[in-house]
């Protein structure tokens, strides 16, 4: 660690706990407390990456992760910031975006080729001929992007956290501590994020020899950690800014959900690059990373060099550098007059050569670049242009930047406050600013560390007041700085084209004349046309300079130029906290356990899982599903229906209320019936299906679709407050288990089993009975969907389980099988029964699904009725009818959704909705949707597969299985 | 995330709530216009400013309404249907 | 009549066959419901208290929950014995005037212990710890709408969660492996 700085107070490392670690290859070392940035500075590494573009080395330029510049894999994390990640033992690291290591990596000659790569020249390039694309995508994927990603890990579980508060103060620094101690003092609940691993923000670095500020921050920052009302979160990121104060904050585990009653934004500023030339190389970096290296990280980030600025902060930072042993040349001031305060004497009584109205025109690199071996230093002329022709070449390895800051904006802005730019201070002011939101610090143009920390009280006070816990006046508002911290324009043009504006995408300042000139002159579309502000640190050491230069190509002033739109994530987020712990419920029906047990297959039904078939042997699928349809087509089966939607619909309206909502009639339904009933939409269109059954004179008991029951019960709670109808609506969807016992065999079984007289006579086709099933209170209904003599047996959810496993015990001698959806898909398509959404679509109305039957005539109004009559009036273009093919037919078979063409294949006239290969009648069936013409049974229809071949089929009429009902009435 | 303040269970998160599109008069259908009727079915107007919508909660099975401004997604107030002056 | 121990299971069954200390599934709870614009007249002629306002509860005679889900509807949660669901279950087939009984088979857990905030935290967007406790709160917990009803005891608080049967199995895993994790 050779440029590791003697022990000093305030770092942050732990000298007796060293760190071993790999980068590239080899083994290096650094202290607990180090990131992975300031471990490698420690050991001489400043060539820490490559750029995303040209490849072009790189160095760390914020040291706060406010660059891009620093990204590492470790193989199965990808881009890990090296700014504000901590070093542990045993990290293997590389640079991302190189091919074969960083120092020789193979794609760095595309810089050669940089010419030839204009601003928009992937829109340019590749998009003719169109052909080509795909292939050219191919090749830019592979050689653009940051790091890889590795699809064989396993997901992680992050969690996701919700978190309330009464005060939200996001940043550490004196106005932060001053906020939070405010604001928690007057009674409020506290939360404090802080980016990095201590408080203190700037307080901690940018001292200037003034190392009383270091105490005086050091004893806020233990109240603030004493304080029972704050909550401090370190090494947290206010990342987001959504509705309502709804503040996510990101943090190397998880993502936390903040909901903050008030908020005060006190998180500082970022410190701006100088463009010029090569102003990218490692050894060009920001005075305050040189100053975070120094003070948190003891370690000397330069042996030599020259500082740039335009303000009193990088006097103070030579001050330090100069102090921790960097020799420092010269400070190069672009202001004409120079630094007037105190610290320009402190600073040439240690030894340090001033030039004012003066800039680094060039940094000169070394061989291969990945460092610098000087700066040209050239006068600025009246109009702050740089006399090219007196430059001096002054050696150095090392240019520290402090030409200015730009206030934290996004977050701020994202919350809706908006800026204005101030011409006195040459940076952006909070403008407008909704109510329960503060801002305090540099961001209100306050660089003096007391008046920081004064403004912040005054912010943590507001809130507090807000809140109604303070209720005394409030302190009075410090002044903003009387001079700018910012130089007005930092950027000087060199033809060398490598003045850099935006490190993360590679643009420099010709890339955005070149834009401006093509006709992109609005900050949001010239953002768009160059990627600049795109790359991962978005924009925040490019998108001010981008400002500053689109107002001077546009000649209008900063004010009017705007910038462009902050929008959530301020930073990079890994998306795996954006999934959490991925919560996916899913329903379980009361037999759930049984059908695991008994080797079903289960597939989703909407929000339910529900048995496909059951295992049995090694058979196949489809023979499992055959065997189970002739099961219930013999003797008996048995199948889950607890997904059914259950309703009751209760009350004296309930009659009307569900001739409102059916097309059926129900007034005249007797006791202890049912009947099969359709529900439309307002465009008259085919919604629901299912039975209403009447169990006393007001009690209506109702099933609906199961991926459609929710839905359509919140439809009839709205329907039932809009007609105001007295009628009491119970959804016991989940409150019943419910199975259908079919087949010829079903009433033998099921007698034994229950108190209810099953004799044909007492219990016939569509009727409803009550009773016990099992010894339990059960509801019976006989019906034929399948098309046999059948009994659907609904009981409690709890008890049906037991119900289930009693009924399959007593009738197992008698072959009573379990038998899945797709049996029982099979079994009602042989029956012509439709299935909604399966047979019908969106724009399925009842004459086209031949469900005229159900419409009860003369009704003056039901949903949907108005559209179906007008749609009655129009010439049918569709009907559904049955399909079939010959026993042993040879050809390819369709499958669902394939279409039915006219003989020459020109004309769609419909398609298949369902399908099966094999049937209990031993022959291909289908159901379909075709064009009026050809629903004569005996058309023979043409229906093109997947593969283009053509499939022969006949229409069949419906249903294909026992046409006289005889079975199901039995 | 947004909170909506459902008239019976309070200010919650709006992942709680499902949206029921915005309140519309329904024509009578007895004596309305083939016209009429189509407007009312397909047609909706998507101008800003303030509507009233329908808006359920979830958990509780709450249908209520809520005047939201759809310019700038302020929500005016929130009542039950028919309740509309007793908030 | 549908209080039969023998009869009934938990939609959990399979998944508590370790007690776990911060998750409690109460299988031997027993509810009822009933519903409709006569139930105030109807408890009042039974004898029946009833919480005067929605989600506010009371608790019976028999430690059965009374809670009350909306002007017109009331569940009933009686432990073990069952004696006032089973007492409502007798009369109110006979019941009339425009209330109607119920079924209610929503599983009942306990949350309690020191992880329960953290686990409400990560999967409930309410504010749990500063609800009113013995006041039923319908919100969603990881995904799933339930009931939550926050109990004071001496040693802080529980958490009374009603959710459907079908979504039990969903919720009770998905809280247990959290409990776990945290």
């Amino acid at each position: 660690m050779i440029r590791r700085l003697p022990e000093q107070a305030g770092e942050w490392i732990d000298r007796t706990r060293p760190i071993p670690f790999r980068f590239e290859n080899r083994d290096w070392q650094g202290y607990a407390g180090d990131v992975i940035t300031s471990a490698l500075y420690a050991n001489d590494i400043r060539f820490v990456g490559r750029s995303f573009k040209y490849h072009r080395p790189r160095g760390s330029y914020s040291l706060a992760d406010h660059d891009a510049n620093v990204l590492f894999t470790d193989g199965s994390h990808t881009n890990i910031r090296g700014d504000v990640t901590a070093v542990e033992p045993g990290m293997n690291l590389y640079a991302v975006n190189t091919f074969g290591g960083l120092a020789n990596d193979r794609m760095r000659f595309v810089e050669k080729f940089s010419r030839c790569m204009p601003v928009g020249f992937y829109y340019k390039a590749f998009h003719r001929p169109s052909l080509l694309f795909p292939f050219h995508e191919i090749m830019i994927r592979k050689v653009a992007g940051l790091g890889t990603a590795n699809p064989s890990l396993p997901p992680p579980s992050s969690p996701k956290e919700y978190a309330w508060c009464d005060l939200l103060v996001v940043g550490s620094g004196p106005s932060g501590l001053g906020a939070a101690l405010a604001g928690a003092d007057a009674g409020a609940d506290v939360f404090l994020v802080e980016e990095q691993p201590q408080l203190g923000g700037s307080s901690l670095w940018q001292l200037g020899r003034d190392e009383s500020i270091r105490e005086t921050v050091h004893s806020l920052v233990q109240r603030v950690e004493q304080h029972p009302r704050i909550r401090v979160r370190p090494q947290t990121l206010a990342s987001g800014f959504y509705s309502d104060h709804w503040v996510a904050l990101v943090d190397e585990e998880k993502l936390t959900k903040l909901r903050a009653r008030t908020v005060v934004f006190a998180n500082g500023a970022i410190e701006q690059p100088v463009v010029f030339q090569n102003n990218d190389l490692p050894g060009v970096m920001l005075a305050s990373a040189a100053q975070r290296l120094l003070r948190l990280y003891a370690v000397k980030p330069f042996d030599r060099v020259i500082v740039t600025t335009a303000n009193t902060d990088g006097y103070r930072a030579a001050i330090d550098l100069k102090e921790a042993g960097v020799e420092v040349p010269v400070v190069v001031d672009l202001r004409p007059g120079g630094e007037s305060s105190e610290l320009r004497q402190e600073a040439e009584e240690s030894g340090i050569n001033i030039q004012s109205g003066a800039v680094v025109w060039e940094a000169l690199p070394t061989r291969g670049k990945t460092g610098i071996r000087g700066a040209l230093v050239c006068p600025l002329d009246s109009n702050g242009h740089p006399h090219t022709g007196h430059g001096t070449a002054v050696p150095c390895d090392g240019i520290a930047l402090s030409a200015g800051w730009m206030p934290s904006t996004p977050l701020p802005a994202q919350a809706g406050i908006s800026f204005a730019y101030s011409r006195e201070l040459e940076q952006w002011m909070p403008d407008k600013i909704p109510d329960r939101l503060f801002l305090a610090g540099r961001v209100n143009g306050i660089y003096d560390f007391e008046a920081r920390h004064l403004d912040g009280k005054r912010a943590g006070f507001a809130a507090a007041r807000t809140l109604g816990m303070y209720h005394k006046s409030l302190p009075t508002c410090p002044s903003p700085s009387k001079k700018p911290h910012s130089h007005p324009y930092p950027i000087y043009a060199h033809p060398g084209k490598k003045n850099f504006v935006d490190f993360d995408e590679d643009i420099h300042l010709a890339d955005l004349v070149n834009a401006h000139q093509e006709g992109y002159d609005s900050s949001e579309l010239l953002k768009r046309y160059s990627t600049l502000g795109m790359g991962p640190s978005q924009g925040k050491l490019s998108s001010m300079n981008a400002v500053r230069i689109l107002s001077s190509l546009n000649g209008t002033p900063i004010e009017l130029t705007g910038t462009t739109t902050s929008r959530p994530f301020y930073t990079p987020v890994p998306i795996g906290h954006l999934a959490g712990r991925r919560f996916h419920p899913i329903r379980h029906t009361p037999m759930h356990d049984w059908h695991e047990q008994h080797r079903a297959e289960m597939t989703h039904a909407g929000s339910w899982y529900r048995p496909e078939y059951y295992h049995r042997e090694d058979e196949s699928r489809e023979k499992r599903i055959l065997s189970e349809a002739t099961a219930v087509r013999t003797s008996s089966g048995i199948i889950d229906l607890s997904t059914l939607g259950k309703i009751f619909i209760n009350g004296p309206d309930a009659a009307e209320f569900l001739e409102h909502i059916y097309t059926g009639r129900f007034k005249k339904l007797p006791v202890g019936k049912q009947r099969y009933v359709i529900a439309l939409d307002e465009s008259g269109m085919v919604v629901e299906d299912g039975i209403v059954a009447r169990l006393t004179e007001d009690v209506y008991y109702v099933t609906a679709t199961s991926s459609g029951a929710e839905h359509f019960y919140r439809d009839l709670q709205r329907w039932q407050i809009i007609w105001e109808m007295e009628v009491t609506l119970v959804n016991a969807t989940a409150q019943y288990a419910a199975m259908n016992i079919a087949g010829p065999l079903s009433r033998e079984l099921l007698a034994p089993l229950s108190t209810v007289d099953l004799s044909p006579e007492a219990f016939p086709y569509l009727g409803v009975r009550q009773g016990e099933v099992a010894g339990v209170r059960a509801l019976l209904l006989r019906v034929g969907f399948v098309g046999e003599l059948g009994y659907e047996v609904h009981v409690p959810a709890s008890q049906g389980l037991h119900v289930w496993e009693t009924i399959l015990a007593g009738g197992r001698d008698m072959g009573l099988e379990p038998f899945g959806v797709e049996a029982q898909r099979l079994l009602r398509m042989e029956k012509g029964h439709l299935i909604i959404g399966h047979d019908t679509d969106a724009l399925t109305h009842p004459q086209e699904a031949g469900v005229m039957w159900t419409l009860g005539k003369g009704k003056s109004f039901y949903t949907g009725g108005k559209s179906a009559e007008i749609i009655g009036r129009k010439p049918l273009t569709r009907r559904l009818v049955g399909l079939r093919w010959p026993t042993g037919y040879p050809g390819p078979l369709p499958e669902e959704c394939n279409l039915v063409v006219d003989a020459k294949g020109e004309n769609i006239l419909g398609r298949v909705t369902s399908i099966a290969h094999h049937s209990t009648l031993g022959h291909p069936i289908g159901m379909g949707l075709l064009h009026p013409k050809i629903t004569q049974p005996g058309t023979i229809v043409h229906i093109r597969l997947d593969n283009g071949a053509v499939s022969r089929a006949e229409v069949a009429s419906l249903p294909h299985y026992d046409p006289k009902n005889e079975r199901q009435l039995g | 995330m947004k909170i909506l303040t459902c008239p019976i269970n309070g200010p919650r998160p709006i992942q709680e709530f499902e949206y029921g599109g915005e309140v519309r008069i329904i024509p009578n259908s007895g004596n309305c216009s083939d016209d009429e009727w189509a407007d009312y079915v397909f047609n909706r107007n998507g101008e800003p400013g303030v509507k009233r919508e329908w808006w359920y909660h979830l958990a509780s099975g709450t249908w209520f309404i809520a005047e939201r401004n759809i310019r700038n997604d302020d929500i005016v107030r929130t009542y039950l249907w028919g309740k509309e002056g007793t908030t | 009549m549908n209080t039969d121990p023998a009869t009934r299971r938990s939609p959990v069954e399979t998944l508590r066959n370790e007690p776990h200390p911060d998750i409690y599934d109460l299988p031997n709870s027993y509810k009822v419901g009933l519903k409709g614009p006569g139930l105030v007249t109807w408890l009042r002629k039974e004898n029946i208290a009833i919480p005067s306002a929605t989600y506010d509860m009371i608790l019976h005679n028999d430690n059965s929950l009374i809670v009350r889900i909306a002007p017109d509807e009331v569940i009933i949660e009686s432990p073990d014995s069952g004696k006032l669901v089973c007492h409502i279950n007798r009369r109110c087939d006979r019941a009339d005037g425009g209330v109607y009984r119920t079924e209610q088979q929503a599983a009942t857990f306990l949350l309690c212990g020191p992880k329960t905030h953290i686990v409400l935290e990560q999967t409930c967007g309410m504010n749990m710890a500063s609800a009113h406790a013995e006041q039923i709160i319908y919100t969603r917990v990881a995904g799933v709408s339930c009931g939550i009803i926050p109990e004071e005891n001496e040693s802080g608080r529980n958490y009374r969660i009603w959710v459907d049967y079908s979504l039990a199995p969903s919720l009770f895993s998905t809280l247990r492996d959290i409990c776990d994790a945290v």
